[in-house]
């Protein structure tokens, strides 16, 4: 886990295992599945995947054994536990670059390699966060995906949550400056998922700006354009918010185009999020519901006890569903 | 519906001569303006010799309490050019342009006369033409619908070649306006006009254009970086699809402030520098982090030149005293400046943090200063520069340990107290055997 060298939030291994985070679980192989459809832009394999490993990996176990791609980088905040990283690298693929992001992503030749970088910061968008997005879209080449995943759960200042409209509004500013704050933003819009939405839009514009900039350099058809694919929200615990997409030249548009993005129910190119809603279910209830997915093949909910509501929410996301047991396997 | 009469409809566009002579002449400050007329000089000069070769060419500036006089021998203005051009507010769009000139605008010669007093005379001798125009502002802007300045003096002769020697242009200016005259009675001013031609035009100077300032030959400054087998500066070059050409060098040089920041050219004419604020990309977070500028950085040096044959294409205001800050072209650039810049700019923190171990006693070596203190400062024009990063040595991982340090101060009698109560000789040890104590005492395992 990672923040720029302003960052007062550390890395969050000593929190909860991400594979245990089923929404969190559940969002990875939304990503990794929308990602594989770039095969028909460009060899999925032949990307560089660039992310936050932590000591758990599981970003990198699923896109090395889904994508294979072997040309992954970790960026680790924490050079103190530097040994520990190393242990735990699960593949020899696996490159740990120590540093804060913001000092290790201007040193990685982002130029010259068409990156997936997940930016998978566990505290609220910040200063920081908001460079590293703006190094990685000056530089990416056409075909790049980038990812941002912040805490999008209401600030607490001191310990305290910050209650008032107004104090939210202040503290926002004080995370990413005035100059980023969208200005119809005001603090009663920060509440519940309200976070979540205005930090997608400030990710989106400060992708923008980094582009106009670029683009000022660039001919009618190597302009780039960035093209959302991920609204996502979640909580796992804390409320989450992930944006993303695809940069690509005008020139490969028709590419883009192939990888058909839209068929992918998950996909959002606006500020409408996708909520993934974990369902509460027995492994007996998963089983039985099973035999009844797709619910377009089988004719809506089964008659069983379960209520209507976890169906739905059970079907939009059954083959992304992680299935945990214990086992013992020392 | 009233039937109006055409001239009735009509609304009178036409500018005021007020608005040359005040408005334009506000925009810019003396050294700018007198900047301006040795643009002309220089034009002439790459009329005459294309080449760029400026060896028997001269420029002299005269700034004296009553008078102001430029004279130089760089080909003489033709009458034609005079004629259409040169008195011309505005450059007309049809306008052949000088290859590799910075004026584009047309008003930099007039805009500086107007700045500089109220009678002008401009003299020329060319290969084929010789006149003189003789102008007293305060008559020629009594009449408001005559937009003409008239020749005294005019010859043209097709047939007839005046000798190379003889080519020359003179301009005199009188009358000057109190200001201008302060100015020109303090020897300070002279010397900061001095040195800002001297920067302006270090690349002609080198060419071999001679330039005087009130009997001072200027010498051109040289602009230069370290170098050595671990420290080299980082270069990027790109020619856009409108053939604007562009070229990056950054690196360090000399420790001073003063000097050090980005030195941008435009034709090779000094536009800004040395350029300290955000215009070149200080305190910018995008697309990288760079700091704002202070002592920690006066060691940087970065250099970028635009070079276009068409002046237009370059990205400057009308004063060449600034970029155009919103022109596209400067934007991609500055981006380009600002990641070339972030390595030379880490390796100045590192530099700064090596110091700070050393004086600390946290560290007894200092390779990157060794590594600094190595390198030679070498012109840039010999570095034999190819696209890449600044390079320097790293940082030692060593800097990367899992203990701190504390420091503070305390009353001596204090101090004492609480070394004789842990029975200890040296303030280090009552520190420590403090810290210990609490941290046994009152903090879980």
């Amino acid at each position: 886990m990672n923040t720029g060298p302003e960052g007062t939030h550390h890395t969050s291994s000593a929190k909860v295992h991400y594979r245990l985070r089923p929404a969190k679980n559940i969002q990875r192989k939304m990503l990794c599945e929308a990602i594989h459809r770039l095969h028909a832009f460009s060899p999925i394999d032949s990307y560089r995947y660039i992310g936050f490993g932590s000591w758990y990996f599981g970003d990198f176990i699923l896109f090395h054994r889904v994508l294979g791609i072997t040309e992954m980088i970790s960026i680790e905040w924490d050079v103190v536990n530097r040994l520990r990283y190393e242990f735990n690298r699960p593949f020899g693929c696996i490159k740990l670059e120590f540093g804060a992001s913001g000092d290790v992503l201007p040193k990685l030749e982002l130029e010259g390699k068409k990156t997936i970088l997940w930016l998978d910061y566990d505290s609220p968008l910040d200063r920081t966060m908001l460079e590293d997005i703006s190094c990685f879209c000056d530089s990416a080449p056409s075909g790049s995906v980038l990812v941002v995943t912040v805490d999008a759960a209401p600030v607490r200042s001191n310990g305290r949550p910050s209650s008032l409209p107004e104090s939210r509004y202040e503290e926002l500013v004080g995370r990413v400056g005035e100059k980023k704050v969208p200005p119809d933003v005001k603090g009663k819009d920060l509440q519940e998922w309200g976070y979540a939405k205005v930090h997608g839009r400030i990710v989106t514009n400060e992708i923008s700006q980094t582009l106009v900039t670029r683009n000022g350099g660039l001919d009618a058809k190597d302009k780039l354009q960035y093209r959302q694919l991920f609204n996502f929200q979640y909580a796992d615990g804390a409320k989450m918010g992930t944006v993303g997409g695809v940069l690509f030249r005008e020139g490969d548009k028709p590419g883009i185009e192939r990888c058909a993005f839209d068929d992918l129910d998950f996909v959002r190119s606006d500020e409408m999020p996708y909520r993934i809603e974990v369902p509460k279910l027995t492994y007996r209830e998963l089983r039985f519901l099973n035999s009844h997915l797709p619910s377009e093949h089988n004719g809506g909910p089964p008659e069983s006890p379960i209520p209507e509501r976890e169906f739905g929410y059970y079907a939009r996301v059954y083959r992304y569903f992680p299935a945990f047991a214990e086992a013992d396997i020392v | 519906m009233n039937d109006d009469k055409p001239n009735d409809r009509e609304v009178d566009a036409l500018p005021t001569k007020e608005l040359f002579i005040s408005m334009l002449t506000k925009d810019l400050v003396l050294e700018d303006a007198i900047g301006d007329l040795v643009d002309n000089c220089v034009d002439g000069a790459r009329r005459i010799q294309s080449d760029g070769d400026f060896r028997e060419l001269w420029v002299r500036i005269e700034a004296a309490h009553d008078q102001f006089m430029i004279e130089d021998n760089c080909g003489g203005i033709p009458v034609d050019l005079a004629r259409k051009y040169a008195f011309r507010f505005g450059r007309p769009s049809g306008m052949e342009p000088i290859p590799r000139s910075v004026g584009q605008f047309g008003i930099g010669m007039k805009r500086a006369l107007f700045k500089l007093g109220r009678n002008f005379r401009v003299e020329s001798t060319s290969e084929h033409s010789h006149f003189v125009v003789d102008v007293d502002v305060p008559e020629w802007r009594k009449e408001e619908r005559d937009w003409t300045f008239k020749f005294e003096k005019m010859e043209k002769d097709g047939e007839k070649v005046n000798p190379p020697d003889q080519w020359r242009t003179t301009i005199t200016v009188t009358k000057l306006f109190e200001e201008v005259q302060e100015q020109f009675g303090l020897e300070n001013y002279i010397s900061a006009l001095i040195k800002e031609l001297r920067y302006e035009h270090l690349h002609n100077i080198d060419r071999g254009l001679s330039i005087e300032v009130n009997g001072k030959l200027l010498d051109a400054p040289s602009l230069q970086v370290l170098e050595s087998e671990e420290i080299s500066p980082g270069y990027w070059e790109h020619t856009y699809s409108d053939d604007l050409e562009v070229r990056i060098i950054a690196g360090i040089g000399e420790h001073n402030l003063d000097d050090g920041g980005w030195y941008i050219f435009g034709n090779d004419r000094l536009i800004l520098g040395p350029e300290q604020t955000a215009v070149s990309g200080w305190g910018w977070s995008s697309p990288v982090r760079i700091p704002k500028y202070h002592g920690q950085y006066a060691r940087f040096r970065g250099f970028a030149f635009f070079g276009a044959d068409d002046a237009s294409l370059l990205p400057l205001n009308t004063a060449k005293t600034n970029m155009d800050l919103d022109s596209p072209r400067f934007k991609d650039v500055r981006r380009r400046m600002i990641k070339l810049a972030r390595p030379a700019i880490d390796f100045l923190n590192d530099v700064h943090q090596e110091q700070g171990r050393l004086s600390s006693g946290d560290a007894d070596e200092d390779p990157l200063n060794e590594a600094i203190e190595l390198a030679k400062l070498v012109p840039i024009s010999s570095i034999d520069l190819s696209p890449g990063s600044f390079t320097a040595p790293k940082s030692q991982p060593t800097a990367i340990r899992a203990t701190g340090r504390i420091s503070y101060s305390k009353p001596l009698d204090e101090i004492r107290r609480v070394q004789e109560a842990l029975r200890v000789d040296t303030k280090k040890a009552a520190g420590e055997g403090t810290f210990e104590y609490y941290l046994q005492m009152e903090v879980e395992d």
